[in-house]
């Protein structure tokens, strides 16, 4: 059994229903060939470059589990061919996923802690000037941390 | 003057970190330039094995837009 995860970015201009609405039909289409174990929107999120002249898009995570190899070219087909879905990337995860709690997706501490970290990105990208300086002293700490310890 | 050299470790061996998220963009952050490239193990001390890790990690990020290719500087 291998154990594979995709993410993938919607478009932002989408509204919840519709977001939905493709969520259900990315999962009937992943859960033909495989076992879905997680299926997760971390938020909408500036992008690091736009892409398809978009700053922000919808992050979802997939996480599923297959021995099918031969249909995830099908699946990567379907996501390559399904234009809502801006950007894709699908990888083999090493060892199994925990579960995330569909219920409280969005509070569950992983995928909070990703957001989170994201939306520091942004703020300090738009200061170029004191990112740098930051950098610097965060590196310089790491390394007296590191020597002290 | 004295020359004072400063011994390099690797920041993953150190943490016990063995598997590399490319996720996790805030980790990666350490590892780049401010123009987004990646930086030399020499500069960081990253292990041979954790820098491969890490490129793959980086790249992956690159590639779900989570990292940017490149970034201009100060300008």
């Amino acid at each position: 059994m291998r154990y594979y995860e995709t993410l993938y970015i919607l478009n932002p201009e989408y509204e919840q229903e519709r977001i939905d609405n493709i969520l259900k039909e990315v999962e009937e289409e992943a859960s033909k060939f495989s076992k879905v174990i997680n299926h997760s929107v971390w938020n909408k999120k500036r992008l690091a470059y736009p892409v398809d002249n978009h700053k922000y898009g919808f992050y979802v995570l997939l996480q599923f589990e297959s021995e099918d190899q031969g249909s995830l070219i099908s699946f990567d087909n379907y996501l390559k061919l399904n234009k809502f879905i801006l950007r894709y990337q699908n990888v083999r995860l090493d060892a199994q996923p925990e579960k995330i709690e569909v219920d409280d997706i969005m509070k569950t501490s992983k995928a909070k802690q990703i957001i989170e970290n994201s939306q520091e990105n942004i703020e300090t990208e738009k200061t170029p000037d004191e990112n740098k300086n930051k950098d610097a002293e965060e590196a310089t700490e790491t390394v007296e941390e590191e020597t002290s310890a | 003057m004295a020359f004072v050299s400063r011994k390099k470790y690797c920041y993953f061996k150190e943490n016990g970190i063995t598997n590399i998220d490319y996720k996790d963009v805030k980790l990666l952050r350490r590892f780049v330039t401010e123009q987004g490239k990646i930086m030399p193990r020499r500069v960081t001390g990253t292990s041979a094995k954790m820098h491969r890790k890490l490129i793959r990690a980086i790249k992956r990020a690159r590639n779900i837009a989570l990292m940017p290719y490149t970034q201009l500087g100060d300008s």
